[in-house]
């Protein structure tokens, strides 16, 4: 199994093609739904379906009272994802899960074909099939003029990162801001809750992104802010 | 006077005779100890590396014992001072009598008028440890020498004849660790403002003389949540002199802007000739350099906030701990829980404290105990449990704690037995920041020696 559809998806395949060791068919567990299909697809590869559903129904009962609680305190709130492809997915299942609106998100990378072309490998597809479509959803190269102007268009009331410097933008808009590296904080039902707890934490702590946004630096002119975020690119918007 | 007796464990600040270090922190100014032998002792203990010109094991003292008790100390007291003279080379003395002198009555006022008779410049002043704590003690220590010494030069400093120049009363010297830096920083920003500035103690004092021209400013500034309030009011009544009050030591951007705002408007309404224009141009050159640091800064305060502590309590004065809270939860995102204050503030000026503190947050309340008794306190925060990694301000007596819990800490408070304070400033736009390298220099310090939280 492999938890990254970037990094892990070509090993994956050719271990399955050239050795016989089987990839389980699925994206990584992140979500409720598809944390389900996770559990059921390895108990299938491992002839233990009995298994996966007790784990399934156990861990459910443990936390999905606490995942209601956070989705009442997060109700309405608006947020916005910026991360390389797997995770990036993976933290859009998440914002899902707990009811915040997703509204848009800066992605280094989407290749469902090349990653191993198997419809239930495709994080992003089942992101939008869980969830719903996520508009301004960029493929980007970690282009931070793009993530700027994106996000002082969109003012999501929370930015959520993965890769260094990513968040100081968030900040200097005053957009409480939240990069966690590890992965794996994420992951399974009780992820869903590592990471409302600390949306929420980072919500309620707003105050230094919010004295920040009165003092910020801003490098970028009056007019790259004016256009839209895809302009450089060919095809763009020229607005 | 104070408001809390009893026996105190862990006391962060000392008796009304720990006032000396107000004497000593005047350049070339004698303290002549007319106490027992061990005042001088364990106020030399309690500061540490804090003998100045003339303070420590150099202050004369008269080792008041069973003898002066039962016949007086006044001849011994008078022998002392004359061999000062003889031995020291001072601008100025100033007698202070302890527990016992205080309780037998020796009349040290007029003993040193035998000696201004003479035309020595001498003060005696009352500071039996009974009367007050240090951090009272510095107001009588002032306003006596106001009253005993500068009195003597009115005619040639008529008051409030310089309309740019202000009297300073911020920090308290040595019982602020960050007294030396604060002091320079201070003189430095108001003169950035066009203010020409009387700072009276440290370095960057001119001295007795500096001191003789006191009534001619034109206003007087108090930094200081409640100790001080007596010497511009003295001042006030005195000379005439009218003062603005900030109530706390401003540290970080937005209360150094805030303090400096409120000096230039209250300077303009006294006629300062000051022009408003230039003024407004320092604060912002001053807080643009500290936005530059602070903006390459958020990445890491909010990257690594899952490795950084989330939460603070500290133990320190009422001016340290309302301007460090409202400074570390506005400007480096730590959030403040309980916190205390340990100089055993006087009970009418707690209401103010309170209040202020509750204003650094509408949406949050800041737990804060008067509590003299810092070893209460840490029987407290002992109990206390949050989620994250936490941070303890304090005094270096507070470091034990800040292990036991797992805590990071940074010692700012007096004692010190772990830290060095040189010149080091925390107020101001640079002393924000220098706060923020003293905390994450320290967290930062852990990494890859121990697993952190």
């Amino acid at each position: 199994m492999q938890a990254c559809s970037t990094l892990g998806s070509y090993l994956g395949a050719a271990l399955e093609q050239e050795f016989g060791v089987p990839e389980l068919p699925s994206a990584p567990p992140y979500g409720i739904a598809q944390t389900d299909r996770w559990f059921r697809a390895l108990g299938k590869l491992l002839g233990k379906e009995d298994i996966a559903e007790q784990v399934i129904a156990q861990k459910k009962a443990e936390f999905l009272p606490r995942m209601e609680a956070l989705r009442e305190k997060l109700a309405g709130k608006t947020a916005y994802v910026t991360a390389g492809a797997a995770h990036g997915h993976a933290l859009l299942d998440i914002l899902g899960e707990l009811g915040l609106n997703a509204r848009g998100a800066s992605i280094f990378h989407h290749d469902a074909k090349y990653d191993s072309d198997r419809p239930e490998n495709d994080q992003l597809a089942q992101r939008v099939q869980d969830y719903g479509d996520v508009p301004n959803f960029n493929v980007c190269n970690k282009q931070e003029f793009e993530l700027v102007n994106a996000l002082n268009r969109i003012r999501p009331d929370v930015l959520l990162a993965r890769h260094g410097g990513m968040t100081l933008w968030g900040a200097k808009f005053g957009i409480p801001s939240l990069l966690i590296g590890d992965e794996h904080y994420g992951m399974g039902y009780e992820g869903i809750v590592n990471y409302g707890e600390r949306i929420l934490e980072v919500l309620e702590n707003d105050e230094f992104v919010k004295n920040l946004e009165k003092h910020a630096v801003n490098p970028y002119t009056k007019w790259w802010l004016e256009q839209q975020p895809d302009y450089f690119l060919q095809g763009g918007k020229r607005a | 006077m104070s408001n809390f007796t009893g026996i105190v464990e862990q006391e962060r600040y000392t008796c009304a005779i720990g006032a000396l270090q107000t004497v000593v922190a005047i350049p070339k100014a004698v303290p002549i100890l007319h106490s027992g032998p061990g005042c001088g002792e364990m106020i030399a203990g309690f500061f540490e590396r804090s003998t100045g010109y003339a303070g420590g094991s150099t202050a004369p003292c008269t080792n008041f014992s069973e003898k002066e008790v039962v016949f007086g100390g006044i001849d011994r007291l008078r022998e002392i001072v004359r061999n000062t003279y003889r031995v020291l080379d001072t601008d100025l003395q100033v007698i202070m009598s302890g527990c016992t002198g205080g309780i037998v009555g020796d009349d040290i006022e007029s003993l040193a008028q035998e000696f201004a008779d003479e035309g020595k410049p001498i003060v005696a002043v009352d500071t039996p440890g009974f009367k007050a704590s240090n951090y009272e003690a510095h107001s009588i220590v002032v306003n006596a020498i106001v009253d005993q010494y500068v009195s003597l030069f009115e005619e040639e400093n008529e008051p409030r004849s310089e309309s740019a120049t202000v009297n300073l009363f911020a920090s308290i010297p040595y019982q602020d660790p960050f007294w030396k830096g604060n002091l320079r920083e201070y003189k430095r920003l108001l003169e950035g403002l066009g203010l020409k500035v009387n700072i009276l103690f440290g370095p960057e004092s001119g001295g007795v003389q500096e001191w003789r021209t006191i009534p001619r400013a034109n206003l007087n500034l108090l930094v200081s949540p409640w100790y001080g309030k007596p010497i511009v009011d003295h001042l006030s009544a005195r000379y005439g002199q009218p003062y603005t009050w900030y109530h706390r030591p401003p540290i970080g951007a937005n209360q150094t802007e805030e303090f400096l705002m409120q000096v230039v408007s209250f300077a303009l309404e006294q006629g300062a000739p000051i022009d408003e224009k230039v003024a407004a141009a320092f604060i912002r050159h001053e807080s643009d350099a500290y936005y530059e640091e602070i903006d390459s800064l958020a990445s890491f305060l909010l990257e690594f906030r899952y490795g950084l502590p989330n939460h603070v309590h500290i133990l320190h004065d009422a001016g340290y701990v309302a301007s460090l809270s409202r400074f570390l939860l506005h400007e480096v995102g730590l959030v403040p829980k309980e916190v205390f204050i340990t100089d055993n503030t006087p009970e009418k000026y707690q209401d103010a404290i309170r209040e202020d503190i509750a204003s650094i947050s509408a949406k949050r309340e800041i737990p804060v105990f008067f509590q003299p008794d810092a070893g209460k306190a840490q029987d407290l925060l002992r109990k206390l449990h949050y989620s994250g990694r936490g941070l303890i301000i304090g005094s270096g007596w507070d470091r034990d704690l800040a292990q036991e819990k797992g805590y990071d800490f940074l010692s700012a408070a007096l004692p010190s037995p772990y830290r060095l304070h040189l010149t080091t400033n925390y107020i101001g736009f640079t002393g924000g920041l220098r706060v923020i390298e003293d905390i994450y220099n320290g967290v930062l310090a852990t990494y890859g020696r121990e697993a952190t939280l």
